[in-house]
């Protein structure tokens, strides 16, 4: 049990009659990039939802890192190592660019001097540059993040996560939105990435996880119904099912 | 804006406040003074709304509570001014701390209607024991005396004495917050009014980090208080009505939320207009009214964010 | 006797938070000008009664006229701001400072009465009671029958429903959504000011008599819970009882508190109120 980074057992989340999802057992392990499929409504967003708190579970337990965090708090949860990024991309519209970023880092620190000038502390400083020049974003660094295009937002969203120092990065459809070059430049991003920081994402774009994913599990009404590599899933009749019914 | 322009902006308006009582009549050196007392509580209302995104309509119980906890240790324990003033805050950052604790834990409306609710049930109670607080007719008061080593002023009888000591107490309550929201801590709040939810997601927790902004602004709020009946040697209920919270409310937003100074400019442009027009006009509360409306409607910002808003555009 | 004015009392505020509890329950604003909507319908019925000497002519005339003051304020003040609940809230308050002194500059700050319409008494239980009272409770719980008929058996009605269930389905639906805001916010305001007038022989009417009941629609409308009808039906006859018999023990005042502390655990524990069965 304690060699898995992350691991759900029978995970279950019901909303007044419907199941969201059912009975869940997974597991993913460190330096690997995971990815979940599934049709609309299969309970995947829910699935991230309560691994990162902001839902509770109806039955079922998480562990990350051999700990139970099942129904921890957010903010513990992120504290543990585990960011992630929204459907619907969250940021900090009023905020810019580099203070976006810079919100992230501080979350590191431990004690929060209240009497100091922000920009002064150094440590931050280098950190914030640092993630602002891996998702390519130094150049928009004093535009308000309201501003910044679609495809922005999302680098900006991911930047926020990663300068977290995360174990573990869930992903919700990074690429939505996203012109086809975007998509497929983020999704070089999300692999290059993958090398050093354990990633987990939710994709709609069969190419882009066939691309990059190590390893794929595809949810069905709440349900696990298939795992593995992605040869074996594109070859799995279940699957294909699931999506040409769809 | 600027760093430099701000500094010469802000000793350009002490100089001016420093000289007031040498040019001005004495009418004013009173008005301005009361006017500095509201402003450092619309500055607090402006710590939990403009900077943390949180709406309260009962702030005038902090307010009134520092007012009475300065005017009852006066009037009952003969405590030195000093220890009057400290009292005003420790008070009503107590207060805070319990009306926090439980109305954090509610967003948007229902914080609204949490914080209106402890505001009333504090007044009603005020009405109840009135053998206390002197009901609507109040308490009148003398403050204490302001004893600085071998020198000693009546603040009673030296209005000018009394000015100088507000101009003093609230700037340097201005320069500390000032640096509050520059600083980490600041920045948080910030964050939250900007997106809690996000901000849980990386780590904060959000719940203790706006009790803390609470307790801060009802800290100083209780401050105002006690520095008003310093002033103008009265307590009354009125201060913990809700129509005193909703003036500061008004200040804050016509004047320009999230900036601090904003709410100073609302805070004198209000109370000019209330003390000249008022004698004329007894329904003068429409104009307020009318006003409000078109500034939420039309210019959210307030009017120092209509001005800061220029410079901002230039920084991206 | 007590618990005879409860009820009576429980039924006037009852249609006032009805209004309120449909314009909350429909687009989440927290119309803190609804106690002044209510003052107008007395107001207005005032006036119409010195002028007309008929009590019932004002009785219909008079919340038409605050339904169409309503529509205004939802068409002209609130419309741009709807979709951010804060803002409405400060507008609102805007609106409840320039009604409050706009009958203060004409009507003055003294308060008036109108005289019951009818004198006579019903005894009841072996205690004289007053006819008027009696007849404000029946037509109170009337106007709530009819209320609640309209809003299941009419098209309208259904239509607000669906709006206030769903509103991206109900647009996608092809209702007109913007206009079913409108009806409603005009309908609340007819009920508080019905409420106002019935209310207004019992009462002292005077510019702040909104403020007055303000809070005990609140109340009700949280006990009851945001955009629950029935509930909000059901707690202000609690609530009204409630402070009518504490007030026999304590002072009114401290009925008052009680009733405050019990709206806050509500909103904390319960935040859809005490009447609809607990979700999550």
């Amino acid at each position: 049990m304690s060699d898995w980074l992350l691991e759900t057992s029978l995970l279950s989340k019901r909303f007044k009659g419907l199941l969201a999802v059912d009975r869940v057992n997974f597991h993913l392990s460190r330096g690997q990039l995971y990815a979940i499929i599934g049709p609309n409504g299969a309970g995947k967003t829910t699935f991230f939802n309560l691994i990162t708190g902001r839902l509770s579970s109806t039955e079922g337990s998480i562990f990350f890192q051999g700990k139970d965090i099942t129904n921890h708090p957010s903010h513990e949860i992120s504290k543990r190592g585990i960011a992630r990024t929204f459907q619907i991309t969250s940021i900090f519209p009023d905020l810019t660019v580099k203070e976006n970023i810079w919100m992230g880092s501080l979350s590191r620190k431990k004690l929060i001097n209240p009497f100091l000038e922000s920009s002064q502390i150094q440590d931050l400083r280098l950190k914030t540059e640092e993630i602002l020049n891996l998702v390519n974003l130094q150049d928009k660094q004093s535009m308000l993040a309201e501003n910044l295009s679609h495809g922005d937002q999302r680098l900006l969203e991911i930047g926020i996560a990663l300068s977290t120092s995360p174990q573990l990065l869930l992903l919700d459809e990074p690429t939505a939105g996203m012109s086809a070059e975007e998509s497929v430049r983020t999704a070089n991003r999300i692999r290059d990435l993958s090398d050093r920081i354990t990633i987990l994402i939710i994709e709609h774009d069969m190419d882009i996880v066939m691309g990059i994913a190590d390893h794929i599990t595809v949810f069905d009404q709440g349900r696990v119904i298939a795992e593995g590599p992605p040869v074996a899933i594109q070859e799995n009749p279940e699957v294909q099912e699931v999506y040409l019914g769809t | 804006m600027p760093r430099s322009r701000f500094w010469l902006f802000f000793f350009l308006v002490i100089l001016v406040l420093l000289s007031l009582p040498w040019w001005a009549a004495s009418f004013y050196t009173f008005l301005v003074a009361e006017i500095m007392t509201w402003s450092l509580f619309a500055m607090s209302f402006d710590l939990i709304y403009g900077f943390t995104g949180m709406l309260s309509l009962g702030h005038a119980t902090f307010f009134g509570t520092g007012s009475y906890l300065f005017t009852l240790s006066a009037i009952h324990w003969q405590a030195n001014l000093w220890v009057a003033l400290l009292l005003s805050i420790v008070g009503s950052a107590i207060v805070a701390g319990i009306i926090g604790f439980f109305a954090v834990r509610a967003r948007g409306t229902n914080f609204v209607v949490i914080t209106i609710i402890f505001s009333l049930v504090i007044f009603y109670l005020s009405f109840y024991y009135k053998s206390i607080t002197g009901g609507d007719d109040g308490l009148p008061m003398k403050p204490p005396d302001l004893s600085l080593g071998v020198l000693s002023f009546s603040l009673y009888d030296e209005p000018i004495a009394n000015y100088y000591l507000v101009l003093v107490i609230v700037c340097l309550c201005f320069l500390f917050y000032r640096r509050l929201v520059s600083s980490p801590l600041g920045k948080i709040f910030l964050a939250i009014r900007s997106n809690e939810e996000r901000t849980q997601h990386i780590g904060f927790n959000t719940l203790r980090y706006r009790l803390i902004s609470f307790i801060i602004s009802g800290a100083f709020s209780g401050l105002a208080g006690g520095l008003y009946t310093m002033t103008t040697h009265y307590s009354n209920n009125k201060l913990l009505h809700w129509t005193t919270s909703i003036d500061v409310v008004v200040w804050t937003i016509v004047g320009g939320a999230g900036t601090l100074m904003g709410p100073i400019l609302g805070t004198g442009l209000f109370t000019f207009f209330r003390e000249f027009i008022s004698f004329h006009f007894k329904q003068y509360p429409i104009v307020i009214g009318i006003v409000l409306i078109l500034f939420i409607v039309f210019v959210p910002q307030g009017l120092l964010g209509l001005v800061l808003g220029r410079f901002r555009r230039e920084r991206s | 006797m007590n618990i005879m004015n409860g009820l009576v009392w429980g039924l006037i505020v009852g249609l006032i938070a009805l209004g309120l509890v449909l314009i909350f329950g429909l687009i989440k604003i927290l119309n803190i000008s609804h106690g002044e909507l209510y003052m107008l319908g007395a107001i207005f019925g005032w006036y119409l009664v010195r002028f007309t000497h008929n009590f019932w002519l004002a009785l219909i005339l008079s919340p038409l006229l605050v339904g169409a003051i309503g529509l205004c304020i939802e068409r002209g003040v609130l419309r741009p701001i709807e979709d951010r609940p804060i803002k409405t809230l400060i507008a609102t308050l805007g609106v409840s400072l320039i009604l409050q002194y706009t009958v203060y500059w004409f009507y003055g700050g003294s308060p008036q009465r109108i005289v019951e319409p009818f004198q006579f008494q019903i005894t009841l239980f072996g205690a004289g009671y007053s006819g008027y009272r009696f007849f404000v409770a029946a037509f109170s719980a009337a106007v709530i029958a009819l209320l609640g008929l309209f809003l299941q058996k009419t098209k309208i009605g259904l239509w607000i429903r669906a709006v206030k269930q769903d509103p991206e389905m109900a647009v996608a639906l092809g209702l007109p959504a913007k206009r079913v805001i409108m009806i409603t916010f005009a309908l609340g305001s007819f009920l508080a000011a019905l409420g106002g007038i019935l209310a207004a022989p019992i009462l002292s009417i005077n510019f702040q008599m909104g403020l007055e009941i303000l809070p005990t629609a609140f109340m009700v409308v949280i006990i009851g819970g945001p955009g629950n009808l029935v509930g909000a039906l059901g707690a202000s006859i609690l609530i009204a009882e409630l402070e009518g018999i504490s007030s026999v023990f304590t002072s009114p005042t401290i009925s008052r508190v009680l009733s405050l502390i019990l709206m806050s655990f509500v909103l904390l524990k319960r935040p859809d109120g005490i009447f609809t069965k607990a979700r999550r």
